[in-house]
């Protein structure tokens, strides 16, 4: 197809709030410092990288921000450091050191250069005539430090006060201009899209308390106590918890204690479940590893269609975060085990990370340039050439720099999605047999609501696949798979989508050849969530990675724990709030080398499990 | 039994009490009237074991209880009248009950898989031990006697007759669980028992030595096996069968008359 303006794609562009915008022209990418170093490193990288440090903390360029003992290892002690520019934090900037009395073990993490801005807002974070103007409403509980630098999605940086909306979207305000610079939805989802099948009739224990004439689905049963809320139809009253509001009316209830609401149910004893494993595998007590409320909501509303999501604090009652499980389209409750896993697995990470980082785990956007053109219909398409029209008649223009396309990723995103996928298989695995029917175990997400994902042809199926992603298609066309190896990680095209704004389109591009996707994905953080989570499968039941060709001797289902821990301690002892894939995947190594050494089964399917997938 | 048989039984017994039932004889056998004894002694308690249901957790599991047997303190009193002869009619009224001296009550070896409170078909075995059970056993006995004397002073029953039972004991229907998160094991804390009752129809025979010191008053011995069956409800399970009865050994005060 081809309009005078150039060749002109016409695809159903929805706008959503997953995008993220940046409201400046795409710039020169500027660097990062990523920061990888530990015990699979030569013993001179982890002294050079250490002397760097202590020299950036004796300038002022990094601040330390928190520092917490190892819960697994106990002579290892944990610190966080915050990137400063000016006395002003930097969103994403931040390290991670492990010591072991005093010796510098590993270090993990992101440094941004290059930061150019004025450190004097102009506007203050009080600034209602600001926020009227940008239509945010905000939340009750606010970041205590919201002045921050943020670097954008083109690589350029700006001083921005950090706010939380209502609508559980964090909003990066330009403290100069007053402009939104970039937004971030904080809701950590399980995407879906898909056709119905009902909930299994399988009998559970629901533990309730009793207030005078009915029961609540309170847990009180557990050192925590576990809450669940609904059922919500609303997207008022789901908002209204999202933000803290609890009504007496909220909670679910029941006459006899004799509960019918399969929703609820599945809700309330799954989040009781995931409670259990990670106390009786990892030891770690709630959420935030203190034993904080954990609050569940089962809603039907709008919003909350094919979808079950994270908020993380400030969000929810008592600023703890809060899960919703939503409704398939068929009406079907998205409650499996493996996906409420999946979601509370979510608040693990966010809090894991905030032990050593404030910021938790954040959005982290590589930045590459792709080819100068595409082919279209045969012919070959320079990158300015090409416009992207979406549903309004709009035509958008894509991102070039030298002549090529600026292409994107979202790393911190699918790191976490595939922390969430790793557990709620793991999760599932430990109250489930293994097999293949309902409420059986295997390594698939949402298997038993195939409404959700997509098999070849369009055919309903699991989610996602941890043993073969590429299986499954991340599209209703079927055109591209999961990628199971890092050279198939889904990049994304940038476009411009307003007076200097930008946006992650969703197109992707392999080589030359361009895909049209249904959405953006935020960046792909659950599509390219496979890479990592493929790698906890291989470690444990081993096999051959279908793109590389590479065999890996896992640990056997029998000693998953132990890939399991090398996972959980990653996540809250080692990992910085913001990096690539692969810098996680060296994460992951000097997880494996704490717990096992090199020299170890587990080390061994660790190792090549990431070198399988590329990593 | 019924109230009925329990009520006539009780009445028989009175009677001969009273000494309205029978002739008054000349002294042709070894009592001119009758006999009178009251002794102290125990019963042997028969062991036995019983499983009832235990729903908790809105989970059946189980629960199993090995009742000691041993030795139940009690009194015994017994009167004869004489019909014919060396025949006499007569009855007595026993009552054993555990700790009545000791203040010890019974104890019984408890073994129980008790319903996890998070998940279903995740029993936990606890075991141990519930002590100061009660069990109260009252024997209404019958007895068509026949008394001889051996020797001048030393006189010899043998009976035999119905004996209706009433007992009273408790059955340990739950155990008290020492839990914690998350659950998996448990450890025993105690029981909780309830107090059920059944009466009962069986039957007794025994032998009496009266040794005498005078023409009216002695000391003696008696040994009475009874046995009975009686069916005691425990919450949701069906009845539990318990025999009842066992070897009295008493020795008391003789009196004839």
């Amino acid at each position: 197809m081809r309009s005078s303006f150039g060749p002109v794609l016409t695809i159903a562009f929805v706008v959503t709030g997953q995008w993220v915008v940046s409201l400046v022209e795409a710039q020169t990418i500027s660097g990062v410092t990523r920061v990888s170093v530990g015990g699979w490193s030569d013993p001179f990288d982890v002294k050079k990288a250490d002397a760097l440090l202590e020299k950036m903390i004796d300038s002022g360029e990094l601040s330390l921000e928190a520092t917490h003992g190892d819960t697994q290892i106990p002579e290892r002690k944990h610190e966080g450091f915050v990137q400063v520019f000016r006395g002003i934090p930097v969103y994403g900037g931040n390290i991670s050191r492990q010591t072991d009395r005093g010796a510098t073990v590993s270090i993990f993490g992101s440094i941004y250069s290059g930061i150019d801005v004025n450190p004097n807002p102009i506007f203050s974070v009080s600034d209602v005539a600001v926020l009227q103007s940008l239509s945010i409403s905000l939340a009750p509980r606010q970041p205590a430090h919201p002045l921050k630098v943020v670097r954008r999605l083109d690589g350029s940086y700006a001083l921005v006060y950090q706010l939380t909306g209502d609508d559980a979207v964090s909003y990066f305000v330009d403290a100069h201009q007053g402009h939104v610079v970039m937004q971030v939805d904080g809701k950590r989802r399980q995407s879906a899209v898909g056709s119905g099948r009902g909930v299994h009739g399988d009998l559970k224990k629901v533990s309730s308390t009793k207030y005078s004439t009915r029961y609540e689905a309170r847990d009180q049963l557990r050192p925590s106590d576990i809450v669940t809320f609904g059922p919500v139809d609303t997207d008022e009253g789901l908002n209204r918890l999202a933000v803290g509001v609890v009504l007496p009316g909220d909670i679910a209830t029941n006459r006899d204690n004799n509960w019918i609401r399969r929703g609820i149910v599945d809700t309330h004893v799954h989040m009781g479940w995931t409670y259990d494993y990670f106390f009786k595998r990892h030891s770690w007590i709630g959420l935030n590893g203190q034993n904080s409320k954990v609050y569940g909501v089962r809603s039907s509303s709008a919003f909350a269609r094919n979808n079950a999501f994270f908020a993380p604090p400030p969000f929810g009652p008592d600023g703890q975060g809060l899960a919703i499980f939503g409704t398939t389209s068929q009406g079907t409750p998205i409650t499996t085990l493996d996906i409420v896993a999946h979601e509370l697995m979510h608040g693990v990470t966010e809090f894991g990370i905030r032990r050593r980082n404030g910021d938790g785990l954040v959005s982290t956007y590589e930045q590459t340039l792709g080819p100068s053109s595409v082919q279209i219909d045969g012919e070959t398409v320079q990158c300015p050439a090409l416009v992207l029209r979406s549903a309004d008649g709009v035509g958008r223009s894509f991102v070039c720099s030298d002549g090529r396309f600026v292409l994107v990723s979202n790393h911190g995103g699918a790191i976490g999605e595939a922390l969430s996928d790793v557990f709620g298989t793991a999760t599932e695995n430990f109250f489930h047999p293994q097999g293949d029917g309902p409420l059986t175990a295997d390594y698939l997400l949402g298997e038993d609501l195939p409404e959700l994902g997509r098999l070849s042809g369009n055919r309903p199926g699991p989610t996602r696949s941890l043993n073969d992603p590429a299986s499954l298609r991340i599209d209703p066309v079927g055109a591209v798979g999961y990628p199971d190896h890092f050279s198939r990680l889904l990049r994304f095209a940038l476009v411009r989508v307003g007076e200097g704004q930008l946006a992650i389109a969703p197109v992707v591009l392999f080589g030359d050849e361009l895909f049209l996707l249904r959405s953006a994905d935020n960046g792909g953080e659950h599509w390219n969530s496979t890479l990592l989570s493929h790698v906890f499968y291989l470690a444990v039941e081993g096999g051959r990675n279908r793109s590389s060709g590479k065999h890996v001797r896992g640990v056997g289902f029998m000693s998953r724990g132990q890939i399991e821990s090398a996972f959980f301690r990653a996540v809250t002892e080692l990992m910085p709030g913001s990096l690539l894939l692969p810098d996680m995947a060296n994460v992951m190594r000097q997880a494996v080398i704490d717990l096992f050494g090199r020299n170890s089964s587990a080390g061994d399917a660790v190792f090549d499990a990431l070198e399988a997938v590329g990593l | 039994m019924t109230d009925t048989g329990w009520r006539g039984m009780v009445l028989c017994l009175a009677l001969l009490i009273c000494g309205s039932v029978g002739p008054v004889l000349a002294q042709e056998g070894p009592v001119r009237t009758g006999t009178l004894s009251i002794n102290f002694g125990v019963q042997t308690a028969s062991a036995f074991s019983a499983t009832v249901p235990l729903t908790v957790n809105v989970e059946q599991g189980t629960l199993t209880a090995d009742y000691e047997g041993g030795q139940l303190p009690g009194v015994d009193a017994s009167v004869g009248m004489r019909v014919w002869k060396n025949l006499a009619i007569g009855g007595g009224v026993t009552a054993f009950r555990s700790g009545s001296f000791s203040g010890k009550g019974i104890t019984a070896r408890v073994s129980a898989r008790i319903p996890h409170p998070i998940h279903y078909d995740r029993l936990r075995d606890v075991s141990g031990r519930g002590e100061g059970l009660a069990q109260t056993e009252i024997g209404l006995h019958l007895q068509a006697m026949w008394i001889t004397s051996i020797r001048e002073r030393l006189l010899v029953t043998v009976f035999a007759g119905p004996t209706a039972f009433s007992v009273e004991r408790d059955i340990v229907i739950g155990v008290e669980a020492q839990e914690t998160y998350p659950y998996d094991s448990a450890g025993f804390k105690g029981v909780s028992s309830q107090r059920v009752s059944d009466s009962a129809v069986g039957f007794n025979v025994g032998l009496d030595l009266g040794f005498y010191f005078s023409q009216h008053i002695g000391v003696g011995g008696l040994l009475r096996f009874s046995r009975g069956t009686v069916y005691l409800d425990v919450p949701e399970g069906e009845a539990l069968s318990v025999e009842t009865g066992g070897v009295q050994s008493t020795g008391g005060l003789r009196i004839r008359f």
